[in-house]
């Protein structure tokens, strides 16, 4: 765990004032490609097969948890990258009039990779706490525009038949997309 | 610090911008009549990958009720086979009270209120039923002819209406989402009331009448079909049943639960309908 630590540590940021392009050097193509499409996929499985298929009356959230176990296992600017992805590509497959997610999930992404490599251990735990985190965000994100944005919704309503059930079944599920996403960065980076 | 300068990073205030450029793009695009170019785009490379998971869910679907309800299936069976033995009766009975009807209507020269419909079929390739909103891709879009707007039924029963439009997709909003609603009325004492999508009641695929006059007579089991107020939706479609009466004191009104005809967890196939118009007066709607 210590070695992972220091790893994560010593990943590589370029400094504030350097152009665009030389940000755009620390993510590489096939990676982008890779992560894009299990991203892609994911957003398809959330919003076609569990949403079929519920857990707990509720459809998970995959696509915030990869955007964080990306975040946890890459460095900030694939985080920032594939949150903006993320958020749009969730958007225009399952909530379509929310225009906010993507720029939402962008600092989530963000955040969390910050957050993993200044003050959290490179652990399970940690993207247990980080998983959390993003979906209570998530959560209160939807509260805000299930209440301001429609009509005579009750605030315990909306908490109990969507905002919790989803935040539990997304958490529980985090764990998968962990997984999937370590082999894949696993596997990118034997490649 | 590495962290505060990666925040000041030109990459990532470009992601920033791209990200508030795609909160205020889609508002502006929309008001000038224009669709989310992005999400369109993002939504027609997914309607592939969308049918194929759903014909995968289909099929596992078909599989496991092979094995689980067979015997189900063979009681159906038995019942199906009486109560088509009792529709053939019925419809002769039918044709006659049909070519009867015709006759006094013509003699009467009654209005007639039955619309022509023109239709349009469409497959649901993915139901996108998150935890907060409802909603139906199908496999048709603008090049079909699809509009939004335009009501969607299934069999004789009213599913929504189209809510988006991409090239070959649309999406469709169901009456139960808390975002819709539809004018419709009790068709047996003709109390007229609004139908709304509510939150608490949309996962169990119900909807709510308000509005009802505190005096109106109304009972559970009263058929609710659309009153045609409004431009979305014709006049005499069925909806559903009233499955449950409120009153409120306050605002003297009643409240009735309705359940949908329409089977919403096994949506596959419905009906668009494009233009539809009296069948008697030929009013385009």
């Amino acid at each position: 765990m210590m070695n992972n630590t220091m790893n994560t540590k010593n990943k590589k940021s370029a400094p504030a004032s350097t152009d665009v392009r030389t940000h755009v050097r620390h993510i590489g193509t096939k990676h982008a490609l890779i992560y894009g499409a299990v991203i892609f996929i994911l957003a398809i499985l959330q919003t076609t097969v569990f949403s079929r298929y519920r857990i707990l009356s509720s459809v998970p959230e995959l696509t915030l948890s990869a955007v964080v176990a990306i975040a946890f296992f890459e460095n900030e600017y694939y985080a920032s990258l594939f949150g903006l992805f993320g958020g749009l590509v969730v958007e225009s497959l399952g909530y379509p009039g929310s225009f906010m997610l993507p720029l939402i999930y962008l600092l989530i992404g963000t955040g969390c990779a910050l957050i993993c490599k200044k003050v959290l251990s490179h652990s399970f735990a940690s993207f247990g706490i980080l998983s959390a985190a993003a979906l209570l965000v998530r959560s209160m994100y939807w509260l805000a525009v299930c209440l301001f944005g429609s009509k005579q919704l009750s605030f315990i309503g909306v908490f109990l038949f969507s905002v919790m059930p989803e935040f539990i079944v997304s958490l529980a599920l985090s764990p998968i997309i962990f997984l999937i996403i370590r082999t894949v960065h696993r596997i990118l980076q034997k490649s | 610090m590495i962290t505060v300068g990666f925040l000041k990073s030109k990459f990532f205030i470009v992601l920033v911008m791209i990200a508030i450029v795609l909160i205020i793009l889609p508002t502006v695009l929309t008001a000038f009549g224009a669709g989310a170019i992005v999400r369109e785009a993002i939504g027609t490379l997914a309607v592939p990958f969308q049918w194929c998971f759903t014909k995968a869910c289909d099929a596992f679907d078909g599989f496991r009720g092979y094995f689980t309800d067979y015997n189900r299936l063979v009681k159906e069976n038995e019942s199906l086979k009486e109560e088509n033995a009792r529709l053939s009766e019925s419809i002769g009975h039918a044709m006659a009270e049909k070519d009867e009807n015709e006759w006094l209507k013509s003699y009467l020269a009654l209005d007639g209120t039955l619309y022509d419909f023109e239709m349009k079929s469409a497959t649901v390739i993915a139901t996108e039923a998150t935890n907060y909103t409802t909603v139906y891709t199908l496999n048709c879009g603008s090049l079909s002819g699809v509009k939004e707007k335009m009501p969607v039924i299934c069999g004789t029963s009213l599913v929504g209406y189209v809510s988006e439009v991409g090239a070959v997709r649309c999406k469709v909003t169901p009456i139960t989402d808390s975002t819709s609603s539809v004018a419709a009325y009790i068709e047996r004492t003709g109390a007229s009331g609004l139908l709304e999508g509510d939150f608490s009641l949309r996962a169990d695929g119900l909807c709510k009448l308000t509005g009802i006059k505190e005096n109106a007579d109304i009972e559970i089991g009263d058929t609710v079909v659309t009153s045609g107020i409004g431009s979305v939706y014709p006049a005499g479609i069925y909806i559903g049943t009233v499955s449950e009466i409120e009153s409120d004191p306050y605002s003297r009104t009643q409240t009735a639960t309705v359940k949908p005809a329409a089977e919403f967890d096994s949506l596959s196939h419905v009906m668009i309908i494009l233009s539809y118009s009296r069948t008697d007066n030929s009013d385009d709607e």
